[in-house]
């Protein structure tokens, strides 16, 4: 009786030692195609939020700062509780920008409440930047109090 | 649209320090809780809010030795970090590092009195090892129990990651992502006692030793057990900021 695998196994051996080789390229190529898939998503601006309670105590205090954002992104909005915030205080919020590499933050708005705000539940829309922004709350008159707040942006 | 609370990373996630303020005392949590974090200098250390060459901010830790005021630390009362009082709990840790030494041990990121509660992490400069220590005066004369790894190497950045199972005796740790071989005392990690202490970032619980140095970068604290395939996808969307 011949041996049918003594006769074609070298054949076999070298079709057999290519498909191995193609399917190690195959892991590669979907280990890279991963790594692609991951990058893209993370390309794909995340909405996100960030806040805290502040005390005033006087002086102008960061609510909200960006000093050095890795790059382009978007802020949306900033909301204040002005709950515990009574008819004798006078609070400003001032929103700064910096608008070319290197450069001092610069004072786009400043908004005043003064005395009982109602609803008590503020908010300021934010510019999209680049370079930096701060949030500020310094309050004016009246007594130091906290206010609750919330930023939310695109990064 | 996509959103931080969305990302199937970001589940259960309790606390996320990116460090973007560039300025300031206070650095601000992402995760959902908005743990109230604030940089403290008690003398001659200083923070350096640094950027990388890929303009991602990095908050650097400058200690000018190991004496009582000689470091930096970050932290949160213990009773705005009540969630973070981790006992049977599923948890895990993770974060960039580029650290130095001056020879005493690092500690991370903490709850905890030593060998008395609550949990660490810390960097051992002797050994280059990264340890995870869960103490429980309860279970005197076995005050703490504690695992390692090695092969922490300084002046590089590294993404650490710990998984701690409430359930397992054996927390496991992942460098870069990679698993690495772990060494746990014979009677594995015990759970830690219950703490009522605030939370420490680069310094001792008692915030006078034990000084982080160096860089630090997205640390943060899930109240789950991140799977391996979740710290790949994570070190892999963060790496190229690092050039690592």
């Amino acid at each position: 009786m011949t041996d049918k695998k003594a006769g074609s196994g070298g054949a076999e051996k070298a079709v057999l030692d290519d498909i191995l080789v193609d399917t190690t390229a195959i892991i590669a190529d979907i280990a890279d195609l991963d790594a692609d898939v991951v990058d893209l998503a993370a390309s794909i601006m995340d909405l996100t939020e960030a806040g805290d309670t502040i005390t005033t105590d006087g002086t102008e205090q960061n609510l909200y700062i960006n000093n050095a954002p890795a790059g382009l992104y978007q802020p949306l909005l900033i909301l204040v509780d002005f709950t515990n915030h009574t008819a004798g205080e006078t609070i400003e919020i001032k929103e700064y920008y910096r608008i070319i590499l290197g450069g001092a933050l610069l004072l786009y708005r400043t908004t005043v409440y003064a005395g009982v705000v109602d609803p008590p539940l503020i908010s300021q829309e934010l510019l999209a930047n680049r370079f930096g922004i701060q949030v500020t709350i310094e309050l004016t008159a009246g007594a130091n109090r906290d206010y609750d707040w919330e930023v939310v942006y695109k990064i | 649209m996509k959103s931080y609370d969305k990302i199937p990373e970001n589940e259960d996630i309790l606390l996320d320090l990116p460090y973007r303020e560039a300025s300031g005392i206070v650095t601000l949590d992402h995760a959902k809780p908005h743990h109230p974090m604030t940089l403290n200098d008690p003398g001659g250390g200083s923070f350096s809010w640094d950027a990388l060459a890929s303009g991602l901010g990095v908050l650097t830790f400058v200690t000018i030795g190991g004496g009582a005021a000689d470091g930096v630390y970050i932290d949160s009362p213990a009773a705005e970090t009540v969630d973070l009082n981790f006992i049977t709990d599923d948890y895990s840790i993770c974060g960039w590092i580029n650290w130095q030494t001056d020879g005493q041990s690092e500690i991370l990121i903490g709850r905890y009195g030593t060998n008395l509660d609550g949990w660490d992490c810390f960097l051992n400069a002797g050994s280059s090892s990264l340890s995870l220590r869960h103490n429980h005066n309860s279970l005197t004369p076995n005050t703490s129990s504690q695992c390692f790894s090695a092969g922490w190497a300084l002046g590089v950045w590294s993404f650490f990651s710990i998984s701690r199972l409430g359930a397992s005796l054996f927390p496991l740790m992942y460098r870069n992502a990679v698993a690495l071989a772990m060494s746990y005392e014979a009677t594995g990690m015990l759970d830690p006692d219950t703490c009522n202490r605030d939370l420490v970032v680069g310094c001792r619980n008692t915030k006078d030793a034990n000084w982080f140095k160096g860089g630090m970068q997205g640390l943060r604290v899930w109240n789950r057990a991140l799977s391996a395939r979740e710290w790949m996808t994570i070190f892999t969307r963060e790496r190229d900021f690092f050039g690592v």
